[in-house]
């Protein structure tokens, strides 16, 4: 389980705010809390790391999202344990992946 | 003696449902709370966490100095979060800091010594291992060099340091950061006769306009980048000019992307100072009142000689703007625009530069002609108004700069070819006269190549121990620096760290290190901030100490009766004592946190501070504050004040009343600052017909470094997994080369074939292609030139000639 607490810098254009804060609220990893201004912060709890690091990334891509901002990550997974890792080998050898998603969707 | 570890727990446990929770909850109040810039908010949250022991630690990554609060359950890191207390980062992390715990976690943590045996790699004790290594001290006392780097805590450089300088006497230690920030150093001495930014971060806040000098400070130093980010959406009024050869994330939040043809920095800055003459636009009552004019000598040296205004104003006269636009590709208008910038007083004007302006052949150079770009404008010694340089490794400047740990420095910008200067070192050190060498060892090029050099041919180093650093990955042109060993003989490489890395893979005798909270330690930032931390976690199976691992082998030593590790009285090099005088056995490792060996070697280091106005403070005020600025100095009321503009009355307190401005180092002894003519001179290679295209190497946001720490986080690797050649479209269209397809790129050093990323998140101007260097499948260093700024000997890591093949699957 990962637990990160973020903050969201949302756009000033009212429209394109409230159709990304539409989007945020339909998302099952986040949880929204009380907008300040143009800050809202948000928690976002998914089973791992990796995915944690993929909706993020998302995040930053999303229409209406100007900047993005890490406060908090809460590392174990349910057993308390850090997530376990790859040995070095399998870091070199993960596929390339050249094109680092541009995605405009959350997964 | 301050809590030497606070006793960490051996990892064990379970984490419960209700932790999960408080884990959420903590998280929604952290992000509340930064959401407010409420930080006592975010302090209060995590202390209701339950179960979770939280204490302070300066990020292990990059020269920033970002705080986190380091959560600990059951003996393991199990929580982060930005330190809102922290000036630096308020509460914010970037996406590397924000795994920063997970770093102690990989799988292949190196937890036993191995020593070669028969071409692999064996466990040994330790105590095997320190006599390996004594063994070869005593074989060859001369030809044992030690290799650091930024990364080394304050107290693991001083003890290098003394080992090597006091001890060995060889002089020969030198750090990565060599490669990474010499001529940073180089361009401050020559300014202004001492090292260091006189600004700060808070430049950031109070800047109207900052100039990134070939500086992509939103992947190098994002939480930087985030603080001028913040103001623009905020609505603040802050332009940001990015001067660079690649457009970059940066550029993307940049007002004006102005790209220049590699190298050719030097006339931009030219150009900008010819027009401020020209115009009569220059500040004449501050640099009549504070600078002096110097141009270079044939050979160069550090301090060149002095020139007249006129004599300036003539070098610079070829610099025109159409000129400019000639040797730079930035268009003439925009030299006169930039020119206009300096020319305004009411601008504050601050200059960020890092590896873009140091790893450069004149990199001495740029870093002079942009501090005189300020000076000649008169934009120095106000808030908002300087230029500074950003290191890319933690402690580059607490530990490698203030403790000196470079080849021809001491402690405290003492120098070791001055025999005043050796003398007084060696009465703090309790040393006999004489007992530090006056020739300066070997830099970090010139010690790579003695070392894959044959004896019989000139190859003066025979062993090298590496700690806290990964230079088969990291050097230049690494076949010859590094790889070459193979066939050189009788060497024999040492290296302490905390995972496998291509060094290790090399390496004779592999050594287990403490990683970031399993040790105490100081850091000093790329702001002048020194910063404290506990252990909070104990090291993995035998992983110990890199502090403790020299001292162990000079106890070694000295029970072997070798005389440099006994000081003039015979006593050990390394005797410490607590304070009730006692002797502190730090080198047997179980007593070594029954003190706090950290705080007893930093108040043996302190007094050296002082020497140069870069004055540190007890030890204990480090623990309670995130970080001082030097010179940090104790008023009338006891307090211990840092400082965060330097040479400015009212802000520096070693300026004297009524001086406004005085640099009181200056090395032409009138408190003046020195303002540099530098000529722009072609580098040493350029592409040509054979290699047609610029090669020009970096880093990226998810990756430290040569990823040996993020490289084991799943997250950061799966996320920027392997190195790749950054095209510009054109260029890709010309040789036929779409996203993803494979291309060779051969200099006349080596070859490497990378996947191609085109219309990616950089992008290069047409001729120019970029790779990172975190990739240890990928070693791009193979094909990089080992050529060095003569002054400062730091290579150019962004300049080479390549070819480009599109290989066919």
């Amino acid at each position: 389980m990962t637990t990160s607490g973020l903050v969201l810098t949302l756009a000033a254009d009212e429209i394109v705010r409230q159709r990304c804060m539409d989007r945020l609220a339909a998302h099952d990893d986040l949880e929204l809390g009380p907008a300040e201004g143009l800050r809202l912060p948000v928690v976002l709890t998914t089973a791992d790391a990796e995915h944690s690091e993929r909706v993020t990334r998302a995040l930053r891509e999303l229409p209406g999202v100007d900047h993005l901002d890490i406060v908090f990550v809460g590392l174990t997974d349910g057993d308390g344990s850090p997530p376990a890792r790859a040995d070095r080998a399998g870091a070199a050898r993960t596929a390339p992946s050249v094109s680092p998603p541009q995605e405009r969707t959350l997964p | 003696m301050t809590d030497a570890a606070r006793t960490p727990q051996p990892a064990t446990g379970a984490c419960s449902l209700d932790r999960r929770s408080f884990m959420k909850g903590t998280a929604m109040a952290a992000a509340i709370a930064a959401a407010r810039n409420a930080p006592a908010s975010t302090s209060s949250a995590l202390s209701r966490l339950g179960g979770v022991s939280w204490d302070k630690a300066p990020c292990r990554f990059c020269g920033t100095g970002c705080h986190v609060m380091v959560g600990t359950a059951e003996g393991k890191v199990v929580a982060v979060a930005g330190d809102a207390d922290a000036d630096v980062n308020r509460g914010l992390l970037c996406a590397k800091g924000y795994h920063v715990g997970e770093i102690m976690y990989g799988d292949d943590r190196l937890t036993t010594p191995l020593l070669r045996k028969h071409g692999e790699l064996v466990p040994i004790s330790w105590d095997e291992a320190l006599d390996v290594i004594a063994d070869r001290v005593e074989a060859d006392p001369g030809g044992f060099a030690m290799y650091g780097s930024g990364q080394w805590t304050i107290a693991e450089g001083y003890v290098a340091n003394k080992f090597s300088k006091g001890g060995l006497a060889n002089n020969h230690i030198d750090p990565n950061a060599r490669l990474c920030m010499a001529s940073a150093v180089t361009g401050f001495l020559a300014t202004y006769g001492v090292d260091e930014p006189a600004s700060c971060y808070d430049d950031l806040e109070a800047c109207d306009v900052a100039i990134m000098w070939g500086n992509n400070m939103a992947e190098a130093h994002p939480v930087l980048f985030s603080r001028l980010v913040d103001r623009k959406l905020r609505g603040g009024h802050v332009s940001i000019i990015d001067l660079a050869t690649r457009r970059t994330r940066t550029s993307d939040m940049a007002d004006r992307y102005l790209p220049f043809r590699p190298h050719t920095d030097l006339a931009v800055a030219n150009g900008i100072a010819h027009l401020l003459l020209e115009q009569g636009a220059f500040d004449q009552e501050f640099v009549q009142k504070h600078c002096n004019f110097r141009r270079d000598t044939d050979p160069m040296s550090l301090f060149g000689e002095a020139m007249t205004f006129d004599e300036y104003r003539t070098a610079l006269a070829p610099y025109t703007p159409e000129e400019v636009e000639r040797i730079s590709g930035v268009h003439a208008d925009d030299i006169r625009w930039l020119a206009s910038l300096f020319a305004d007083p009411e601008k504050r004007i601050a200059s960020f530069w890092c590896m873009g302006m140091n790893q450069h052949t004149r990199g001495t150079a740029i870093n002079t002609l942009v501090h005189g770009v300020h000076l000649l404008s008169g934009h120095f010694g106000r808030p908002g108004d300087g230029p500074t340089s950003l290191t890319g490794q933690p402690s580059a400047c607490g530990t490698v700069r203030e403790v000196g740990t470079l080849a021809h420095t001491l402690p405290g910008g003492r120098l070791v070819f001055k025999q005043p200067h050796r003398e007084w070192v060696e009465k703090q050190w309790n040393l006999p006269a004489g007992r530090i060498h006056d020739k300066p060892g070997h830099h970090t090029i010139k010690m790579w190549d003695a070392f894959t050099t044959p004896k019989d041919e000139g190859g003066d180093i025979s062993t090298i121990w590496v700690q806290v650093t990964n230079p088969a990955q990291s050097l230049p042109n690494s076949q010859k620096l590094f790889f070459d060993k193979e066939s050189a003989g009788d060497k024999f490489l040492i290296v302490s760290d905390v995972y496998p890395t291509v060094t290790t893979e090399q390496a004779d005798l592999v050594l287990p290190s403490a990683l970031w909270v399993e040790k105490n330690g100081m850091f000093g930032n790329s702001e002048r901030r020194t910063q404290q931390w506990f252990r909070q976690v104990l090291p993995p199976g035998d992983a110990r100490d890199d502090c403790w691992q020299i001292i162990a082998l000079a106890k070694r030593l000295f029970d072997r009766g070798m005389p440099g590790m006994q000081d003039k009285h015979g006593r050990f090099l390394f005797e410490l004592h607590d304070e009730s005088g006692a002797e502190i056995p730090a080198w047997d490792w179980a007593r070594y946190y029954d003190h706090n060996v950290d705080q007893a070697l930093f108040e043996e280091y302190r007094p050296f501070t002082r020497m140069k106005h870069k004055d540190l403070a007890p030890y204990e005020t480090y623990v309670n504050s995130r970080g001082l600025r030097w010179p940090v100095v104790q008023g009338d009321d006891g307090r211990w004040r840092e400082t965060r503009w330097r040479f400015a009355e009212g802000l520096d307190p070693y300026v004297s009343e009524g001086k406004g401005v005085q640099f009181y180092h200056s090395v032409t002894k009138d408190d003046r600052a020195q303002v540099w003519f530098r000529p722009y001179e072609r580098p040493p290679e350029m592409p040509d017909s054979e290699y047609p295209f610029w090669l020009c190497t970096g880093r990226v946001l998810e990756q430290w470094h040569t990823a040996s720490m993020t490289g084991r986080v799943d997250a950061l690797r799966d996320a920027m997994p392997v190195a790749f050649v950054e095209m510009h479209p054109k260029d890709a269209d010309v040789l036929g080369v779409r996203n993803g397809d494979r291309v060779e790129l051969t200099s006349r050093r080596g070859r490497l074939v990378l996947p191609a990323w085109v219309g990616g998140r950089g992008q290069p101007e047409r001729g120019n292609v970029f790779v990172p260097f975190f990739d240890e499948s990928k070693l791009i260093n193979r094909l990089t030139l080992d050529e060095t700024c003569p002054i400062s000997k730091q290579p150019d890591y962004k300049k080479c000639a390549v070819a480009l093949r599109k290989v066919e699957a």
